[in-house]
């Protein structure tokens, strides 16, 4: 069954839950063989659109079946546990509900303009928010699928008090962590690493994580084929070379293969003997990055040759509560065994770098990124829930414009005897019933958005992989929040429409000038416009942060840039042999049609890719906490020669890296502009000099400020030091050919270099500085269009409101064009209402923008949340497209002949 | 046995078990011999197909045979369903009743005078 078949038979079984548990138990299983094999029969007969009309006829067949099967296990039931006199009432209660059902889905079929619009307003609606709250769930609420009790798993992130910053910790320290902790039943660590899958049909960059021992036994994860890593793989450095398979991995490469237990596989050259497979769910510690292969820690030096023998191990802990104790008992166990291993001069310098942990529960999302995801999540859901909030209101509206059409049948039934409250069960089934199906469609959509949203892949390394499939109190979510809306917004039409006593109902078909529609109408198209001008506030603000990012000067050029990811660790060569190829690969990439210039750089700028270093200068000591005093925090970055020239970053002063520089582990660096003016405000940097981890360096250039983080960050002080390693790293090329011909020439080099390399990563420089403001772009993305599908909806009501009363008030505005009004007149008395309809809504719009606009101040940068502008140009477009609504009908109004008017009898 | 309180079947009903009268079948093979049998007339689905099924073992006329594999899907097993003696007597009941209904004078007349 392929990865497609499982969603829809996910949601089919999601549907079957509508069903009586006694059904499901005895038909669930063949009821899904069924829909299996007609799923299969539509695809390969239609494709496509065959699923989607077969889900057009199962969703349907599906709600009236399961609804006729509660109704008919209602009516087993009293005969056996009611008393017998109890039974006629119940089971005239359930006719008559069911006859109310019926009458409402004749009463929707016969008006399908008005049904098909409100249900597809609400499916939006609850869509939207069914999928953003899903997102927000899998990423950063949920435990880690897969393991067992996940709510009692600990991610520790650790920290140096000193300098704050988030890090792994070395595989000793872990250890002593593991035999002193009292709070803990297990703790394991763990580590990524890109490596290479050698085989007959070439090889694949995969990602390698390095397992303790005791890994899958803290989350609890079994093998679905063969077996876990056990604690006795990872005892003795390189004796036993096994590896675990991910699920999807073993799909991909093996095409799930059970065979594949037992069988060799070669990573970084390397021969692993393949032990087990996980299960489809089992996602690894970090569930937002894809694993491929699990191996013990114990063979990472064989896999790994290229770091020298000695560097210590680091991991990831991660760790299992014991009974009855909490996050909180975890945090202060484990910082107190820190504390005392950091203290103590015994220990080696690596291992008391640590001296606090925070002990949270395990998720999708690491804890220390975890909260620009959720802010960032929350404010999709927030804008979900306004576009819910406001398709419901329109549907509200609509109902009650139709409860007003059909006063006139309301009266007679209630003339004939029906009592006010079934009339009022009557109007509510039937909006229950439209939101039913509004919901369902939402799920529709919903799994259709959170598909495409995993579908998105980022042009880096190792893509975050989510998933966001909506899962049962996603769903259940979205139907209780459809449920209240519905009841709150279907209860208000159902008691204006039944309310009135008869006699005044049945006169009322005849108004006048006299009923107005009441002030509710007039509050939900304010609440409306409000609620969309919000969103588009949102909208601008994000737009607005892009345009800036567009016209700022990132400090380096970014035309005719490509850069290549380059992981020389998963190579399987020798140091000697990478360095060769290393400089055979620039020397070559040189020559390509249209290159100018050739590079190697630790990192690329702007990707947010950033890493700190302490720098000692004489003069700008930093005191710590302790009272000792220590250097002072900058970014740093590590270039080979060639590479301010390639990225054409200025170089202010001085000179760049020279090969010589590189080769001969030259004590030099070059500072940004930012640096040097902190530093050396008076004065040139040239030739001055600083510590780093007590080795001295000289300044040999001044570069130009490029920027590092985001364009609309502040620059940060960095310097530069020479790429003198054989570390992963990036190839960047400019060049004057298109992009597409640069990235195909660059790959034919790879390849021509040693097939066995996996292919690298290879962007344009654009596409890679891209990724940087991604959340910008989606966040600018979906408040346009959740705020363009709120406005739409808000104008249409109002066109609604202006066209009603306008219609009532025709007999009034004849008889005053009769009396010598002006079509003027009458344009601007029928437009005043919806002006000031427009200009509240405008208003109390821009007040509730104001304050949301503050939650969004952390992916604004350098824009104000406040920013005149965007608040100008959105409250004026709004604005505008209300005025449009109130015109077009007043007009209507004004073009009428007096006679025409006076003649109407409504 | 009052036969006569299970008639007249409804279309469905009788489509379904016309289909077993000849063969045991699982659902899927039940929907595509009643698709053919009606030429699509009546589409069966997950939902309604086994409310049927579900009414009709209730009443008798049908039980569930025993799983087993699908010659044309391979290994995958499917719950065939058979029908029962009395299935078959109010299958045949319904079907006289259907015949002496189709041969009476009126319904000649019509089918005569409107069929194309």
């Amino acid at each position: 069954m392929t990865e497609q078949d499982r969603r829809h038979l996910a949601a089919f079984t999601l549907l079957q839950r509508l069903y009586p548990a006694d059904f499901r138990r005895r038909f669930g299983a063949d009821q899904r063989d069924l829909f299996r094999d007609q799923l299969r029969e539509q695809r390969e007969r239609r494709g496509r659109p065959g699923i989607a009309l077969y889900w057009a006829r199962v969703v349907p067949s599906m709600l009236r079946s399961a609804l006729a099967e509660h109704v008919d296990s209602l009516r087993d039931r009293p005969a056996r546990a009611l008393s017998a006199d109890l039974h006629p009432l119940r089971d005239s209660m359930l006719h008559s509900v069911l006859a109310d059902l019926r009458f409402s889905l004749r009463m929707l079929r016969r008006s399908p303009v008005f049904t098909v619009v409100s249900v597809v307003i609400i499916a939006l609606g609850s869509g939207a928010v069914t999928t953003t709250w899903s997102a927000l769930r899998a990423l950063v609420m949920r435990p880690v699928p897969g393991a067992t009790q996940g709510e009692r798993l600990a991610g520790l992130s650790l920290r140096n008090t000193e300098n704050g910053r988030e890090m792994t910790m070395t595989r000793t320290a872990m250890e002593r962590l593991l035999v002193r902790n009292r709070t803990l039943t297990g703790l394991a660590g763990w580590n990524r690493s890109n490596a290479t899958v050698q085989s007959d049909a070439g090889s694949v960059a995969v990602s390698s994580v390095q397992v303790t021992g005791g890994y899958f036994q803290v989350l609890g994860a079994r093998a679905a084929l063969g077996r876990v890593l056990t604690p006795e793989d990872d005892a003795t450095v390189g004796a036993r070379p096994v590896a675990v398979l991910s699920h999807l991995f073993w799909q991909t490469q093996f095409a799930g293969d059970p065979a594949v237990i037992g069988q060799t596989i070669r990573i970084n050259r390397v021969a692993l003997t393949v032990v087990g497979v996980m299960g489809p769910d089992f996602r690894g510690a970090m569930p937002i990055v894809s694993d491929d292969v699990y191996v013990p820690t114990a063979i990472t030096t064989v896999l790994f040759g290229t770091r020298p023998a000695g560097t210590p191990e680091y991991v990831r802990p991660i760790g299992r509560l014991r009974d009855g104790v909490t996050f909180d008992d975890a945090t202060r166990d484990l910082t107190s065994i820190l504390a005392s291993v950091a203290a103590d001069p015994d220990e080696r310098p690596e291992d008391r770098r640590r001296n606090s942990a925070t002990a949270t529960m395990l998720r999708a999302v690491p804890e220390d990124a975890r909260g620009p995801f959720q802010g960032f999540l929350s404010i999709l859901v927030g804008g979900a829930a306004l576009v819910l909030l406001i398709a419901s209101v329109n549907v509200a509206s609509m109902l009650s414009a139709r409860a007003v059409a059909r006063a006139r049948e309301m009266n007679v039934r209630r003339a004939l005897g029906a009592g006010r409250w079934r009339l009022i069960r009557q109007l509510l089934i039937e909006t229950l019933v439209l939101f039913a199906m509004g919901t369902a469609g939402g799920v529709g959509l919903a799994f259709m958005a959170t598909n495409a949203l995993e579908a998105v892949r980022l042009p880096v390394d190792r893509s975050p992989v989510i998933e966001i499939t909506p899962d049962g109190r996603a769903l259940l979510v979205s139907l209780g929040v459809s449920l209240f809306t519905a009841l709150v917004f279907g209860l208000a039409p159902a008691l204006q429409g039944a309310g009135r006593d008869v006699a005044t109902r049945l006169r009322d078909n005849s108004a006048g000038a006299g009923q107005r529609r009441g002030i509710g109408g007039r509050l939900l198209i304010v609440g409306q416009l409000a609620a969309s001008l919000v969103l588009l506030v949102s909208a601008g603000l994000f737009v607005r942060v892009l345009d800036e990012a567009r016209r700022t000067h990132p400090g380096f050029a970014t035309d005719g840039i490509v850069a290549a990811s380059l992981l020389p660790g998963s190579w399987g060569y020798s140091p000697d042999r990478i360095s060769s190829v290393l400089s055979t690969v620039k020397e070559r990439a040189g020559t390509l049609a249209g290159v100018s210039d050739v590079a190697f750089a630790d990192r690329l700028p702007m990707t947010a890719a950033t890493s700190q270093a302490s720098i000692e200068v004489p003069g700008h000591e930093r005191v710590r906490s302790d009272g000792s005093v220590g250097g002072i925090e900058v970014s740093t970055a590590q270039v080979g020669d060639g590479y301010f020239r390639t990225l054409q970053q200025p170089m202010l002063e001085g000179r760049e890296f020279t090969v010589g520089d590189l080769t001969g582990d030259a004590p030099v660096v070059i500072v940004n502009q930012t640096l040097a003016r902190q530093l050396w405000p008076d004065g040139s940097a040239l030739g001055r000099s600083f510590r780093i981890a007590g080795r001295a360096v000289t300044v040999v250039g001044v570069a130009g400020d490029a920027r590092y983080n985001t364009v609309a960050d502040a620059v940060p002080p960095v310097f530069y030091s020479p790429l003198n390693s054989t570390s992963n790293r990036f190839l960047v090329v400019r060049t004057a050919a298109p992009p597409a011909q640069a990235i195909g020439d660059l790959r034919g080099l790879m390849r021509s270099i040693d097939g066995d390399l996996p292919m690298p990563v290879i962007s344009t420089l654009q596409q890679a500085t891209a990724v940087g403001l991604f959340p910008q772009r989606v966040a600018a993305a979906a408040t346009a269009l959740m705020g363009g599908v709120g406005l739409l909806m808000a104008a249409v009501g109002l066109y609604g409101v202006i066209a009603y009363s306008v219609g009532r008030r025709t007999r009034e505005l004849g008889v005053r064009m009769a009396l010598g009004a002006t079509r003027r007149d009458i344009l601007l008395l029928t437009a005043r209402e919806g002006t000031q309809l427009a200009l509240a809504g405008t208003f109390v719009g821009l007040l509730l923008a104001a304050v949301a606009t503050r939650f969004l101040q952390k992916l604004l940068y350098a824009v104000s949340p406040m920013d005149a502008l965007t608040f100008a140009v959105t409250s004026s477009a709004l604005f505008g497209v209300a005025l449009l609504a109130t015109w077009l009908p007043a007009r209507r109004a004004a073009a009428d002949s007096p006679m025409q008017a006076l003649r109407t009898d409504g | 046995m009052n036969l006569a309180s299970f008639l007249p079947l409804k279309p469905v009903e009788l489509q379904l078990l016309l289909a077993l009268s000849e063969q045991e079948l699982h659902g899927y093979g039940l929907v595509q011999h009643i698709d053919q049998q009606t030429d699509g007339v009546i589409r069966l689905e997950p939902g309604n197909l086994y409310r049927v099924i579900k009414r009709l073992l209730a009443d008798g006329l049908v039980a569930e045979s025993e799983s087993r594999p699908v010659p044309e899907l391979g290994e995958e097993r499917r719950r065939y369903y058979r029908i029962t003696p009395i299935g078959s007597r109010v299958l045949a009941a319904e079907l006289k009743r259907l015949r002496s209904l189709l041969a009476s004078a009126k319904a000649r007349a019509v089918v005569k005078r409107w069929a194309t």
